[in-house]
């Protein structure tokens, strides 16, 4: 960049400030800075998780560790950087942080959101001075512990999880130190996957540095930390005018982890003016292990419920957001671990469910507003199902693997339209599922089916968006001797409703043992669902699992669908008849939930049968409910 | 005009505001729980939907309770809530605010 170009930048804007146009030019540079380093990582990973499912994020940060600009990927990681970031900064020495260095950290009283994501932070340097930082992080597939996986059943503490590290250098100048990615490596089952998904996270920071450096020689180091304050403090200044816009109030809601009892995880949201509390205070008291989260993935599990519910026209600059809201949490909480509490499975229950709970809030305070009513969306799928598979792949060689089929979760009603079918999972804009033949030639499976199945999201005016359920069996290998199957949302449905509109349905997995598949399949046949195999029907109580799947087993999981939008009885019986027609409404569900009776000889509703319908199932409501007293019936908070 | 949401409008200011269904029908003092004004059925969870825990591993530890409107039986809000947990109360508005500040700008 030449002297002219920096002072003209600098000087044209108010206060010393970027003039608009510059500083439109490096916010918009800085973001595709960040999707290039994403799209670095991906290319580099040989991880499913990471180049089919996504299940990952790159972030930059300020010199201060900062996220203004995080990913469109999994958004709850901002924090995660951005906490790991500033341990840095606290505990080495200046001195000891420079140009080409590279840390890595997967401890969760840090900031990783659990062990499993492993996050990867570099300072970025221009003119001697440090003006930035760029992170990445993939979730690991196997990082250690006694357990194959993420999940560390029977773990009663933290010391029987995964081991943890606390930040470390890497790369030391440029130079990657063999010693510590040996030690890193020696803890994992699959040192080769883990070995490529940590180049991958430094290649993904090596692009971030290297494309940050190139804009300050262009710009000025002064210019782009302008800019980089200037996202901040323009995605501030937007998201307190549209808190101004909101109705003030607060909004309450109690979500659920099953585990060995229910944690409920209680939040109330009190939005006053252009600030934003999240009070998470009265939730459960911490299980020993597995479950909980700390409390760096619970704000940051509160930032990705706010961004795509009320900031899906502004930066994502979670630094920017930060400034209008707080988190209230209390130590020694399923949303705010008290070490040495365990967090192995962290993003699916405590920040997971933290974040569906901040999301009811504000869809419900978005239901309050006349004016931000078309940005309203019921529940996204609010429980997510993992499966961990290890075991010896059809080249005879030692698999893990995480099948994450599930993000493909229903999308919550919107207030003009329904959710969408599989439509993905609120923490992640960016969310997709692997292709089944990928899976298949990476894994020894052979799916059967994967669908939407009708009737999972929840009845509303506009309907929750349907979710998958897949079949498939052993192939290509005798077993698969370690399968961990592991939920929420499995007691009860996590996506609820609002304003009438009904939840979603549970997470559900079920193996169908010893079937006559083969001989289906041998005979040309393909089963449609285990209804159509003989066998005997394993129901799994608990919300994980360890098990195993033999040659003529049949696995099938649902995933869980989005929450409905206002009385089903309202909605129009056509567009009930258009969803029988594409499979995603039965007759006996439109019947007994929208009160629409349809004629599936002809294709057709029956108009009076339904107007009798509808007036059976208001009168059969007068009937069964019952007027409350109110007195102790309430919720005193 | 405050609303709890498309179906539930809030009349009036202060002390004198009450919760209104859309079909006109009063359902009580806004600064209350309006789920206490209105007809309740509790049930299982199963209520909820035909995909809703089907295999009943969830026990009966969770219940669906549907909220209806005293006047003309629409539905207004589903709670699944644990079975000895009290009714939420999940929307109150600040109905000191003033009314150009809720809904100012679109």
């Amino acid at each position: 960049m030449t002297d002219t170009l920096a002072h003209e930048a600098l000087s044209s804007g108010s206060n010393g400030s970027l003039d608009p146009v510059t500083f439109e030019i490096l916010r918009s540079r800085l973001s595709a800075i960040n999707d290039e380093a994403a799209m670095t990582m991906r290319l580099v990973s040989g991880s499913p998780v990471a180049n089919e499912a996504y299940d990952m994020n790159v972030g930059l940060m300020d010199a201060d560790g900062d996220c203004f600009a995080i990913g469109m990927y999994i958004t709850i990681h901002a924090l995660a950087l951005s906490s790991t970031v500033k341990d840095i900064r606290q505990r080495f020495e200046a001195a000891d942080i420079g140009p080409g260095d590279v840390f890595m950290s997967n401890d969760p009283y840090v900031g990783a959101c659990h062990q499993m994501d492993v996050a990867v932070v570099a300072p970025i340097f221009a003119d001697g001075r440090l003006v930035a930082w760029t992170g990445s992080t993939v979730h690991q597939i196997d990082l250690g512990g006694p357990v194959e996986g993420q999940v560390q059943l029977g773990a009663t503490s933290i010391w029987s999880e995964q081991p943890l590290f606390p930040p470390i250098k890497i790369v030391d100048a440029g130079e990657l130190r063999p010693d510590v990615e040996r030690g890193y490596l020696r803890r994992t089952r699959l040192p080769h996957l883990v070995g490529l998904d940590l180049k991958a996270m430094i290649a993904g920071c090596n692009v971030a540095m290297a494309r940050v450096q190139d804009l300050a020689g262009r710009y000025g180091t002064d210019v782009v930390l302008a800019a980089i304050e200037g996202v901040n403090e323009a995605t501030a200044a937007r998201f307190r005018a549209r808190l101004r816009e909101l109705p003030d109030g607060t909004w309450s809601h109690r979500g659920y982890i099953e585990y060995d009892e229910v944690y409920p995880v209680v939040v109330e949201m009190t939005k006053q003016g252009d600030s934003l509390i999240f009070d998470y205070t009265a939730s459960a008291d911490q299980a020993g292990a597995v479950i909980n989260c700390t409390r760096p993935a619970c704000v940051g599990a509160v930032v990705a419920a706010v961004l795509p519910y009320l900031c899906y026209d502004m930066a994502w600059s979670p630094a920017g957001l930060q400034r209008a809201i707080e988190v209230r949490t209390r130590e020694g909480t399923v949303v705010h671990a008290a070490w040495p509490a365990g967090t192995s499975k962290a993003t699916t229950t405590g920040s997971f469910m933290a974040t569906i709970s901040a999301g009811v809030c504000l869809s419900k305070l978005l239901a309050a507003s006349e004016s931000h009513l078309r940005q309203f969306m019921s529940t996204w799928m609010g429980g997510l199902y993992v499966e961990d598979l290890f075991g010896t792949d059809q080249r005879g060689e030692f698999f893990g693997a995480a099948i994450l089929d599930a993000m493909a979760g229903g999308s919550g009603a919107r207030a003009f339209a329904d959710g969408l079918d599989a439509g993905g999972f609120l923490d992640s804009p960016s969310a997709i599922i692997a292709n089944i033949e990928d899976i298949e030639y990476s894994y020894p499976v052979l799916y059967l089916s994967r669908r939407i199945q009708a009737d999972t999201g929840g009845a509303g005016k506009y309907r929750g968006g349907n979710t998958l359920a897949m079949t498939y069996i052993v192939h290509g290998a005798e077993r698969l001797p370690v399968k961990i199957l592991h939920a929420i949302g499995t007691y009860q449905p996590g996506s609820v409703g609002v304003a009438g509109g009904y939840p979603s349905n549970t997470n559900q997995f079920v193996i169908k043992r010893g079937t006559d598949v083969r001989a289906l399949l041998a005979g040309g046949g393909v089963p449609d669902d285990l209804e159509d195999l003989d066998g005997k029907l394993e129901i799994f109580a608990d919300p994980i699992v360890k098990t195993s799947q033999g040659p003529d087993d049949v696995h099938r999981y649902v995933a869980m669908g989005g929450g409905g939008y206002l009385d089903p009885l309202d909605r129009e019986p056509e567009r009930v008849l258009a969803d029988y027609t594409v499979g995603a409404v039965s007759v006996a569900h439109a019947r007994d939930a929208y009160g629409v009776v349809i004629d599936s000889d002809r294709v057709r509703v029956d108009a009076a049968a339904t107007e009798q319908r509808r007036r059976d199932i208001r009168d059969e409501r007068r009937l069964s409910a019952s007027p409350l007293s109110g007195a102790g019936r309430s919720d005193p908070s | 005009m405050a609303r709890l949401n498309e179906r539930i409008e809030v009349v009036g200011t202060g002390a004198g505001a009450v919760a209104v269904c859309g079909c006109g029908h009063e359902i009580g003092p806004a600064a209350e729980n309006y789920k206490l004004h209105l007809l309740m059925r509790e049930g299982p969870v199963q209520n909820a939907g035909p995909w809703v825990d089907p295999n009943g591993i969830g026990g009966d530890r969770f219940v669906c309770r549907e909220f209806f409107c005293p006047g003309c039986a629409a539905l207004l809000d589903v709670e699944i809530a644990q079975r000895h947990e009290p009714i939420l109360w999940d929307v109150r508005l600040d109905l000191a605010a003033p009314e150009s500040e809720s809904e100012s700008a679109g």
